[in-house]
């Protein structure tokens, strides 16, 4: 007899049928209910009017502009918290400093606090009356009055260009959006990475050292290759993360149409009883998430075939 | 290439890993550095290479002081226990590493003729477009030795280069890497925790033990000659006896011998070192029963060589014993007979004091 034969083959390890079968039942039951259900929902409500109605609500211009936003919006946060994470994790797993278990616990910081409060904080540091906004105000002052002592055009010119940097609307702006997304996502990244490259060691990197190798070269040519599926899986955890944010979003984006991601694209037009039109959009975050569900399982497969 | 380590001290936390460790290696041998786990060897290998920094201390390389030069600038070659080669790239690629990683480095076809006569100087160029999780222990052991010698190092530095490997492969390699070593000349450092394959492979021993060095010398030197108990208990089996020595003689129980040196030292009580093979076996008889009386309790007779467990008969004291086969076959020795033993050469350790 096959030592590696499934559960199935081996009737004396299985547990009688009437004890099987409940328990079966309750994950397929919970499986369906809470996960199958919501989607196959929203794509039912979405296609209820017909197909028309459906291409309508999908390429009208204010959704067409969300998904527009939501694509900058998690583009800008994986790519930030791709060198974010990678420069985390390779100072966390490769070096020996004081803190290092302070900061570990930190990058876990936004998975802990609420991303509602996450956006609150940031209106309050950036916003117009927070504590950079009051110190962005007194910079621009400086340097337009600055500006005006100077005679010379390139200087008047650079000053006030200077000016303009700390005049950049933050908060109910791209950029407060795009702030609020990647500290929400910052984790995902990190977090994948940490127990790939603790497990790896350094003994790669320390080859690559003796035998001539820079710091910078040995990042390219021994690590970024050893961790670049973990990384993959990482960068699409996150953007499926950073595209589905409400939460921080919601508070930093200050409720107005050309501030709205698809998430609150969706909540605005069920608010408005466009039922119809919310599903349609929200069919879009769902065929994104699928999609995203795919790749992982690609992945997944390969870092499987790879170990 | 000459090595110098000058007074190199170095911690972890409360963990003295060496302290004040000085130690040259001549040009062009082959050294092996001794001792059991957590005496330094490691340590002070990697502060060699660069992956580590001595507290302090100075290291030359040839007369030049590389105390603080960083590892990729000292042009050492350091292979890893688990050999560390890159996963991601084949056999071809990690011998070729040093070589393309240099902004200025050779042409594509000056690296290739390298890599080929390198991958044949270790007798793997068949291996070349696999990768290293398609290669055996030994196999991936020369492919990094390869790596290593690619980039032209001034000497070789090896850690636990056998570590990893079973028995048969181990003995195959050791003969291999000592032939290597032959043929380039190449100073080269290992560090093994393996008698056996100390005294065996290098031209030259050094024994360490919680960071600091015990003794170098030759492997017939440390074996024949152990400068410390530490060593002599480390290197080879052991029987440690009480005994009282007096003005040149040693006296087991009633038993008395010569002992070379300690001439002045007056009566007095000290441990004597024998080694398995320093004990002489003989039956007792009407004429013969000078020595002292044990019991043989076990025989393992395995092999050309017969351990004998015994046991002193005036305090029950365990001595092992090793004699040829034939001696135990010609002498017809049987367990629970008792018989006579003669050490044959005893070591103390002791400070020679005059009274």
């Amino acid at each position: 007899m096959s030592q590696g034969g499934s559960q199935l083959d081996r009737p004396h390890l299985n547990d009688p049928w009437w004890i099987r079968l409940p328990l079966i039942a309750i994950v397929v039951g919970f499986l369906v209910l809470f996960l199958l259900l919501p989607l196959v929902v929203v794509f039912v409500e979405a296609l209820k009017g017909g197909i028309g109605p459906y291409i309508k609500a999908v390429t009208d211009p204010r959704t067409l502009a969300a998904l527009k936003l939501t694509l900058i919006v998690s583009g800008s946060a994986v790519i930030l918290n791709t060198i974010f994470g990678v420069m985390a994790a390779w100072c966390l797993t490769k070096f020996q400093f004081k803190g290092k278990s302070f900061l570990t616990s930190l990058i876990d910081l936004p998975f802990a606090v609420s991303p509602v409060i996450a956006g609150l904080i940031f209106v309050l540091v950036f916003g117009r009356q927070g504590w950079l906004g009051t110190w962005g105000k007194d910079f621009l002052e400086l340097f337009g009055h600055l500006a005006g002592h100077y005679q010379n055009p390139i200087i008047h010119w650079a000053l006030l260009k200077i000016a303009a940097l700390a005049d950049v609307k933050i908060i109910f702006a791209l950029p407060g959006i795009i702030i609020a997304t990647t500290f929400i996502t910052f984790p995902f990244v990190a977090r994948e990475l940490i127990p790939l490259m603790q497990t790896q060691g350094i003994q790669n990197e320390e080859t690559a050292a003796s035998l001539g190798a820079t710091g910078w070269k040995t990042f390219w040519r021994v690590t970024l290759p050893s961790i670049k599926w973990a990384l993959l899986y990482g960068i699409i955890l996150c953007n499926a993360r950073a595209m589905g944010e409400f939460g921080a979003v919601s508070v930093v984006s200050g409720h107005q149409q050309k501030t709205n991601t698809l998430p609150l694209h969706i909540e605005l037009l069920y608010n408005e009883y466009q039922f119809t039109s919310a599903y349609a959009v929200a069919s879009i975050l769902a065929l994104l998430a699928l999609v995203t569900l795919i790749l992982k399982q690609l992945i997944e497969s390969h870092l499987h075939s790879k170990a | 290439m000459s090595i110098e380590i000058q007074n190199v001290s170095k911690s972890f936390g409360t963990f003295a890993a060496l302290s004040d460790v000085s130690l040259t290696v001549p040009n062009g041998k082959l050294m092996a550095w001794l001792g059991p786990s957590g005496s330094g060897k490691t340590t002070l290998l990697r502060i060699l290479g660069g992956l580590e920094f001595g507290d302090c201390g100075k290291i030359f390389f040839d007369n030049e002081d590389i105390t603080d030069v960083p590892t990729r600038l000292r042009q050492v070659g350091f292979v890893f226990q688990n050999y560390a080669l890159f996963g991601h790239m084949t056999v071809f690629q990690n011998v070729a590493f040093g070589l393309t990683i240099k902004s200025k480095g050779p042409s594509k076809s000056e690296i290739r003729e390298k890599v080929m006569d390198l991958l044949q100087k270790v007798q793997l160029e068949h291996l070349a477009h696999r990768y290293p999780n398609q290669l055996s222990g030994g196999q991936s052991q020369r492919i990094a030795l390869a790596r290593a010698l690619a980039v032209n190092p001034r000497f070789l530095l090896l850690d636990e280069p056998f570590g990893a490997l079973d028995a048969q492969v181990r003995k195959e390699l050791r003969r291999w890497i000592r032939q290597l070593h032959e043929d380039l000349g190449l100073t080269t450092i290992f560090v093994t925790h393996d008698q056996e394959e100390a005294l065996e492979v290098a031209d030259q021993v050094v024994i360490m033990n919680q960071g600091k060095i015990e003794q170098i010398g030759t492997p017939q030197q440390v074996y024949d000659a152990p400068a410390t108990p530490f060593v002599y208990r480390f290197l080879g089996n052991v029987n440690v006896l009480p005994a009282s020595i007096n003005k040149g003689k040693i006296k087991f129980g009633r038993t008395e011998m010569v002992l070379e040196g300690h001439a002045t030292v007056d009566h007095s009580e000290t441990l004597a070192f024998v080694r398995p093979h320093e004990i002489e076996i003989s039956r007792k008889t009407l004429f013969h029963s000078a020595g002292l009386e044990v019991i043989i309790q076990k025989i393992h007779s395995a092999g050309p060589i017969a351990k004998l467990s015994l046991s002193r008969l005036d305090n029950g004291e365990k001595i092992q014993a090793e004699v040829p086969r034939r001696q135990v076959d010609s002498l017809n020795l049987k367990e629970g007979e008792s018989v006579l033993i003669r050490i044959q050469n005893a070591r103390v350790f002791q400070d020679d004091y005059s009274i």
